[in-house]
């Protein structure tokens, strides 16, 4: 087993300095550089900046240089926020959007694995039907649209909420409801077809002739074998949904890590593009190895084997 | 009742398809024509059944023909996605080890990859300074299509492991056929279901993704509409003071029912596919096997 | 420090010599109480306020600005304004070769006294003294902090607030600098700013409560906003107009391109477009520069604009290929440019192709040469018409039109210098007539840069708020702002 972990963790870090190998040099394929702007930079300052973000150098020096300081934990500094380090701008944006994004999980997972189950139960029933197209519903509404009609009605109209900056409990009300519901749609589904199909298998058939509650047999033995597919569309979805997303950010004026994407791509800010490449990437291999832990834990097929 | 579902959702989809194709015939007024005394007229008021925008375009003729691009985009993205998915999905499961192990490390270093920087480096590195809308939608379609795949290819992946084990694929083998015609003849037949399942749900999401380009204005360009770009902008007059509610709604109306068409109709498909595993070959084929996994 | 909102909190920190009034854009005095030109206009001398104080409580003198204006020649500064000190004597050489720091022509003879010493005149010295570049900085600060001397607790500032706290991308909080010499006069005690990227959000912040005053009003709702009493808006120091590409055969005849010039109809684009009391723009240098008249450029004249292209060699577009138009593209310029493409096609006959690229894609295409037509906006530095004209000299990198005429820099060059014992008022009238000379053969004759329009400025300001000023170049003064009653 500990060898197996080892290796895991290993290939892991492989995929990562894969991934952190390819952005950098995919960044330099684009037009444009960060010093580049409406008005023209003299040369003598233009190369002074250069040198200050080691842009002077060869390409290979430069990703010698940018892993070199990786190893000591030390991202470089932003180019598109002057005097800040990438560390700093990471350390200020990933506290509001972890918050965010693990609320709109919270939410998700709560709501969407209630409403598969009740959907789930009685597969073509009344509750099964009204999900389905609540689900349907909420998956296809584009988010920034979701976000604006939230924002119109309890915001606007109603003031139950304010309609931006993170400032109190009540600033995450509409910015979470936005991230989590469509999400919250693709687990009910998820859920509910694991489930419905889940139900008609033999052994449940046999808890169920055992004359164990049907409420047990739904949250005990059905729903564990019914999760399966939510746990697998959790690890990308949770990576994603964590680190921030530009749409909501922008709506709702929240100073979270979508921002700093989008940003720092279009002001070519290398070292920030590449270090929240790395929050993501790492959060994506991460959660899908926990992920596949989970399955395997769950799946009573792979505990038998 | 499923049944019910995916038929009405096939229906809508015809609707649609239908009403793209013959956008030029069913449009009231041309896309692009400004006409700067109608700006803003709300739905139904002098001939604009939708109504019109701040040049005064009208919103009917602009989103039928936003259906086209959209559709259009969707369903190429899409078959580009579907191609390169399963060619990649086929090969990584059937040689499974060290290959299958690096070809998956491949797509999960793909999967990570800053889409925003994709999209402007294929936006620039294809198009001159003269590129007109055809070549742009073009740009589009493999941006799109080229970050679809990495899912496609894993579920196919992830089928191909179970099923290449199976008798009726290692029967094929011990009557000595090659790899090429055990993966197009034997498995791919059976993984129909599943592609066409998951395909039809990827139509949806590059609708989306198109939205989401447009809303960062990097989507369709001006004047040609497209849904993603119609709502985008929609979206802009959303205010305290005033809502052009029109310019919002019916876009997300139309992108909103393209995308249950859809879903119905690739639940429908879900549910053959499930039904088809079960008629082919062995006992255990319901359960798709393709969840997306890391590494060997 | 580049952008307008930058500059805008800069300016709340730090006290520059002086500073431009609002309506007029004259400068005034600020941290100089008085400032003077010699007769020659080669030197200027500011005269330091003796109560200025740092926020530590150290005076302000005329070595901090000294210091302060030679750290943003030095090249590992990296100023990207540098260039606006390059009328100094001897400020080139030492940013370009690193010669002496003495050999530069600023000096402090005394603790109040500062001497400029320049080149040859520029006449709009005290002005430039004012910009955000220049502003003073606390040389012990700097040196002990390094990168984040501008951090809260570790900033020293000599303007009417200091930095209270600072949350990188969530909040500033100004509060009133006990130490400044303005300290008495009435005003808000902090002030709380956030930064919104989005208008649209800025906007609902506004109308729910949540902020007293925004600093940018998204365009679509703006013909709501115009009659209300809390809408405050202003002419802007800048103009919006379309580059050509003067190397590209099709548009190397400047006949072609005072045609396009001709056909494009500014004031529906403004009244019916943009919306928001933008002005039409026949100049490139807007309106606002006591003493200087722009020329009058080239109006809309659809007829004039046909035959000009028909004598051109070109009837109703023919022989032209389709022209791109690049523009970064945004939800103002996107709107613009379909205007454009359909004037252009309707007058003319001429097919633009819309080019709409992301930002910085759009700048590598500029500074390439690699456009056909390009939409750009210029935002003045100093209320002095060089600041739009300098930009279209041969050699200047903010060019970008392939435009090189010999007969235009002759004109800047003999602008830029008094004759032998001309007075200075003379020169200053001479200077203005050979700049509005030049600027006539660049918008009206060459046609490189097609003027469009001149942007405004827009705030929403709550009717509590009391004090609110702000100046074409986009800069508020935050120091008379007084809250009332909340509404």
């Amino acid at each position: 087993m500990i060898p197996f972990a080892v290796r895991r963790v290993g290939g892991l870090l492989v995929t990562l300095l894969l991934i952190a190998t390819v952005s950098f040099f995919l960044l330099r394929l684009a037009p444009g550089g960060p010093f580049d702007a409406d008005r023209e930079v003299d040369a003598a300052v233009r190369a002074a900046q250069e040198a200050r973000y080691r842009l002077d150098r060869s390409l290979p020096a430069q990703y010698a240089g940018w892993l070199a300081d990786l190893l000591r934990g030390d991202l470089g500094p932003s180019s598109c926020y002057p005097g800040l380090t990438v560390n700093e701008v990471l350390a200020a944006a990933i506290p509001p959007s972890f918050l965010l994004g693990g609320l709109a999980l919270g939410i998700a997972l709560v709501l969407g694995v209630l409403a598969g189950a009740l959907a789930g139960r009685h597969p073509g029933g009344l509750a099964d039907r009204a999900v389905s197209m609540f689900a349907l519903l909420f998956i296809s509404i584009p988010s920034f649209v979701l976000g604006a009609a939230l924002l119109l009605l309890f915001s606007l109209h109603l003031r139950w909420f304010p309609a931006g900056l993170l400032e109190g409990a009540a600033s995450l009300v509409l910015p979470v409801l936005t991230l989590g519901l469509p999400m919250a749609a693709v687990i009910a589904r998820l859920a509910r077809s694991g489930l419905a199909e889940t139900m008609g298998e033999d052994w449940i058939r046999t808890a169920r002739s055992k004359g164990i509650s049907e409420t047990r047999v739904v949250l005990v033995h059905g729903l564990r074998t019914a999760l399966l597919p939510v746990v697998s569309f959790l690890g990308p979805a949770a990576a994603g949904v964590l680190t921030g997303s530009v749409v909501v950010e922008r709506i709702f004026a929240l100073p979270g890590l979508g921002t700093h994407f989008v940003n720092s791509a279009l002001n070519r800010d290398y070292s920030l593009v590449m270090g929240t490449v790395l929050v993501y990437s790492a959060l994506l291999v991460t959660l899908n190895f926990l992920s596949d832990l989970a399955l395997a834990a769950l799946d009573p097929r792979a505990r038998t084997r | 009742m499923r049944g019910a579902a995916s038929i009405l959702g096939g229906g809508m989809l015809l609707l649609m398809g239908a009403a793209a194709v013959l956008a030029p015939l069913l449009a009231t007024h041309d896309f692009a024509a400004q006409d700067l005394s109608a700006q803003y007229l709300p739905p139904g008021s002098s001939g604009h059944l939708l109504g019109t925008d701040l040049e005064g375009r009208d919103l009917l003729s602009r989103l039928l023909h936003g259906s086209r691009v959209s559709l259009l985009v969707a369903l190429l993205a899409t078959l580009v996605s579907v191609v390169i998915g399963v060619a990649f999905g086929l090969v990584s499961g059937y040689a499974g080890g060290r290959v299958d192990a690096w070809m998956m490390r491949m797509v999960d270093v793909l999967y990570a990859l800053p889409f925003l920087f994709l999209v402007i480096l294929v936006m620039t590195l294809f198009l001159g300074p003269r590129a007109g809308p055809g070549g742009r939608v073009a740009a589009l379609l493999i941006v799109l299509g080229a970050v679809q795949w990495l899912t496609m290819a894993r579920i196919v992946r992830g089928q191909v492991l179970s099923l290449r084990s199976r008798d009726f694929v290692l029967a094929a083998r011990a009557l000595g056929a090659g790899p090429v015609r055990i993966l197009l003849r034997h498995i791919l037949p059976n993984l129909s279901g599943i592609i066409a399942a998951y395909a039809t749900l990827t139509v949806p999401r590059v609708i989306l993704q198109e939205a989401f380009l447009s809303f960062l204005g990097l989507g369709v360009p001006e004047p040609y509409p497209s849904w993603g770009r119609l709502a985008a902008e929609g979206v802009r007059g959303i205010t305290a003071v005033e809502t052009h509610w029109w310019l919002v709604t019916f876009p997300s109306v139309a992108i909103t029912l393209a995308l249950l068409g859809f879903q119905l109709l690739g639940d429908g498909f879900v549910r053959c596919a499930g039904d088809r595993g079960g008629a082919r070959g062995s006992s255990r084929g319901r359960r798709p096997a393709g969840r997306p996994r890391t590494g060997a | 420090m580049t952008g307008v909102a930058e500059a805008r909190i800069a300016t709340a920190l730090f006290e520059g010599l002086t500073r431009l009034d609002p309506e007029t854009l004259l400068p005034g005095p600020a941290a100089a109480e008085r400032f003077a030109v010699s007769p020659d206009g080669l030197s200027v001398t500011f005269h330091l306020r003796p109560d200025g104080r740092w926020s530590d409580g150290s005076p302000v003198t005329a070595e901090d600005f000294r210091w302060s204006f030679l750290r943003v020649l030095d090249p590992r500064t990296a100023s990207p304004y540098a260039g606006l000190l390059f009328g100094v004597r001897g400020a080139r050489d030492r940013q370009r070769k690193r010669t002496d720091e003495n050999s530069v022509g600023i000096e402090a003879p005394d603790a109040l006294t500062l001497v400029v010493r320049l080149e040859r005149p520029v006449p709009y010295f005290a002005s430039l003294a004012a910009f955000a570049t220049l502003l003073p900085v606390n040389r012990s600060a700097v040196e002990r902090h390094g990168d984040r001397w501008t951090r809260p607790g570790h900033i020293v500032t000599n303007g009417p607030f200091v930095l209270e706290e600072w949350s990188f991308y969530r909040h500033l909080v100004l509060r009133r600098s006990p130490s400044y010499h303005g300290r008495d006069v009435a005003g808000a005690e902090r002030i709380r700013l956030h930064p919104v990227p989005d208008p649209n959000t800025q906007f609902n912040l506004y109308e729910t409560g949540a902020a007293d005053i925004v600093f940018s009003v998204p365009s679509p709702i703006l013909h709501r906003l115009r009659d209300r009493p809390d809408f405050r808006t202003g002419p802007r120091f800048a103009t919006a107009f379309l580059r050509v590409n003067i190397t590209r055969p099709s548009l190397a005849s400047a006949a072609v391109r005072r045609a396009l010039s001709l056909a494009i109809d500014r004031e529906t684009l403004c009244s019916r477009i943009l919306r928001g009391g933008e002005r039409p723009a026949y100049s490139l240098v807007p309106p606002g520069v006591a003493g200087y008249d722009p020329p009058a450029g080239r109006t809309f004249e659809p007829a004039a604009a046909a035959e000009l292209l028909a004598s051109a060699g070109h009837p109703g577009g023919r022989g032209l290929p389709a022209l791109g138009l690049l523009f970064p593209d945004n939800p103002e310029y996107a709107a613009a440019a379909t205007v454009l493409q359909h004037d252009l096609r309707e007058r003319l006959g001429v097919d633009i192709r819309l080019d709409p690229r992301e930002w910085k894609v759009s700048l590598a295409a500029q500074r390439a040469l690699d456009y056909d037509l390009c939409l750009a906006q210029w935002i003045g530095d100093y209320p002095d018409p060089t600041t739009f004209l300098d930009c279209f000299a041969a050699g200047s990198g903010n060019n970008r039109t392939g435009f090189a005429s010999a007969a235009y820099d002759t004109l800047l060059e003999r602008a830029a210098t008094p004759e032998p014992g001309e007075p200075p008022e003379a020169w200053i009238r001479r200077r203005f007539g050979l700049l509005a000379e030049a600027e006539a053969l660049l918008v009206g004759d060459e046609a490189p840069v097609i003027p469009l329009w001149h942007p405004t400025t827009r705030f929403l300001v709550a009717p509590a708020v009391q004090g609110f000023a702000a100046n074409a170049l986009g800069l508020v003064s935050f120091v008379d702002l007084r809250a009332g009653e909340r509404r």
